[in-house]
């Protein structure tokens, strides 16, 4: 037993001595075959973005003359100075705001309240309503805008409200994005909550909602962050929403990204 | 006996306010109340819209009156519905093969990196999925514009032929896929490098003392261990990639001769362009079963998941 013991000790010190070398040769030329084809990633990462910010600060004249599309021989700012004095892009832009800030502020009150009433308040067919949660996350928004479209002009008829063409109606119509994803996150942030924490709020005599605000929102910050940040982009990012809504196919947003093209 | 004909006559007029009171307090009351709104939205915006589309596309054209299965026969018998059938199970499965291929790899080189630099790298491959799809397809469209093609430019000055990138059926499909690559393959890298970090260091390095090389251990290691996250984060995108609307929309728009044409596409452009809303509808149910496929799957996933942990 010792007689192995004595054996292997310098063995093993021997043998990191030489691997140690080697380790280090090794581990750079992989540092440097990672650089080089992270590179190469980068570069088709960023080539529509850079193409993008290079074509953005020519002038009209410049790119209809076909030079060099990778670079400015003279840039200038004037497409960006000439949408924002223009009074259609700030509609636009405002639009865009109000939207996803209405949209994230009543994602976030209806996915907390009911993520905190499904992970923590069971009732009955709760669990059931949790898995539904997801499903309705994993249905497409392209499986329902065609009901939605038919359902609006269903109302235009009925009661003379016109809902298509109208930008304000995302408002109602984007939450169907964000809730059940946002409240499949929450119920998961919140379920990692120790029960010991609220067993001592309820000891100490709080009521539920004084336990979601004063225990539950505050610990579960980080989560209820990650989540508005989601609900912020997809709010902000959706295309089929605005395209159903608008017959051309060209919503607010879409519509100043082809004024940016046209520029 | 007073006492009693009292309390039972009592009973009922002061039971109802206090077992209602009750009712309310009762924690499972509290909790439906609060569940309510996502119940609401639920149901209107998502479980009745899907309802619905399954009565439409029961209807005729005029949605007067009733068809049966009149709009699935007229779909079967024509060529234009299976070629968006091929098309769109060509579309999602090699874009979401090549999207995990490049996650994987990617997130293995920079997990590669030291610590303090894989930041600034990391950074720089999310961009792609920070910005609206519907935005960066439009950069894409112009690199790909007939006449004033950035990558034909740069062929121009290789001596290489022009390619039609979105005229040519070919190239069209091959570019409509490479934008759904590039817009998707960052959601997979920060998925996998997350799976990568959870993998123990102990156990490479056990590998690395037996003597096994990189490939060895991506195979016999790392797999095994992200095998949970690749089997969601995989059939999460397929469901995604198969409801793609905006890239191909504003790309090609199903163009050249239609050839490039996905259900939801084809589906909004029958419905709302073309007004036939039945047939859409019909087109749009398509989707339905390879959603329910790959939802199971993931459901699955997701409870064994939760059972290992």
């Amino acid at each position: 037993m010792t007689a192995t013991t004595t054996f292997a000790a310098p063995a093993a010190g021997q043998n990191r001595a030489v691997r140690y070398g080697s380790i280090s040769r090794g581990r750079r030329r992989t540092l440097y075959s990672s650089y080089f084809f992270l590179i190469l990633f980068v570069i088709f990462f960023l080539i529509a973005p850079v193409y993008m910010l290079i074509t953005s600060l020519k002038s009209s004249a410049e790119i209809s003359a076909a030079t060099n599309p990778w670079w400015v021989y003279h840039p200038t700012l004037s497409n960006y100075i000439d949408l924002l004095t223009q009074k259609t892009y700030l509609i636009f832009f405002r639009n865009s705001v109000v939207v996803s800030l209405c949209v994230v502020s009543i994602t976030m009150v209806i996915s907390v309240l009911a993520a905190f009433s499904l992970a923590r308040m069971k009732f009955w067919g709760s669990a059931t309503l949790a898995t539904g949660v997801f499903l309705a996350y994993l249905i497409p928004d392209t499986l329902v805008f065609i009901p939605l479209f038919k359902t609006f002009a269903f109302i235009h008829n009925k009661t003379g409200i016109e809902l298509i063409n109208h930008w304000w109606v995302l408002i109602i119509l984007l939450p169907t994005l964000t809730v059940p994803f946002c409240t499949w996150i929450m119920i998961g942030y919140f379920a990692s909550i120790p029960k010991e924490l609220d067993e001592a709020a309820l000891i100490d005599g709080a009521g539920y909602v004084q336990m979601l605000i004063k225990i539950f929102i505050p610990v579960a910050l980080p989560g209820i962050i990650a989540a508005t940040i989601f609900c912020f982009t997809v709010s902000w990012a959706n295309f089929s929403l605005r395209a159903c809504l608008h017959h051309v196919g060209r919503s607010a947003y879409a519509t100043r990204r082809d004024r940016d093209h046209a520029d | 006996m007073a006492d009693v004909v009292a309390r039972s006559v009592g009973v009922p007029a002061v039971n109802p306010p206090g077992t209602m009171r009750k009712f309310v307090r009762r924690k499972a009351t509290i909790a439906f109340f609060m569940a309510l709104p996502l119940i609401t939205i639920v149901a209107c915006l998502v479980v009745y819209p899907a309802f619905y589309s399954v009565s439409l596309a029961l209807m005729n054209k005029s949605m007067q009156h009733f068809v049966g299965f009149g709009n699935f026969v007229f779909l079967f018998k024509r060529n234009m519905f299976w070629m968006v059938v091929e098309q769109t199970l060509l579309f999602a499965v090699t874009a979401v093969v090549f999207k995990a291929a490049i996650g994987f790899i990617a997130a293995h080189l920079v997990h590669n990196l030291p610590v303090k630099g894989q930041r600034k790298w990391r950074g720089m491959l999310l961009i792609p999925w920070v910005i609206p799809p519907a935005m960066s397809t439009l950069a894409w469209s112009w690199l790909f514009d007939p006449s004033y093609s950035a990558f034909n430019w740069i062929f121009a000055h290789l001596g290489m032929p022009q390619v039609a990138w979105l005229g040519n059926p070919y190239w069209a499909r091959f570019a409509v896929i490479l934008v759904n690559v590039w817009v998707g393959s960052p959601f997979f890298l920060i998925m996998y490098l997350a799976a990568l970090k959870s993998v123990p260091e102990q156990l490479r390095e056990a590998a690395a003392i037996d003597g096994a090389n990189w490939w060895q251990k991506i195979w016999y290691i790392n797999l095994p261990m992200m095998r949970n996250i690749i089997e969601i984060t995989a059939l999460f995108s397929l469901i995604v990639t198969f409801a793609n609307f905006d890239i191909v929309k504003i790309l090609t728009n199903g163009g050249p001769v239609d050839q490039t044409h996905v259900f939801a596409t084809w589906a909004f452009n029958l419905a709302i362009s073309g007004n036939d809303i039945p047939l859409g509808a019909a087109v749009s149910l398509f989707m339905a079963p390879i959603l329910a496929i790959a939802a199971v799957l993931i459901l699955r996933n997701i409870r064994r998941r939760g059972t290992e942990a």
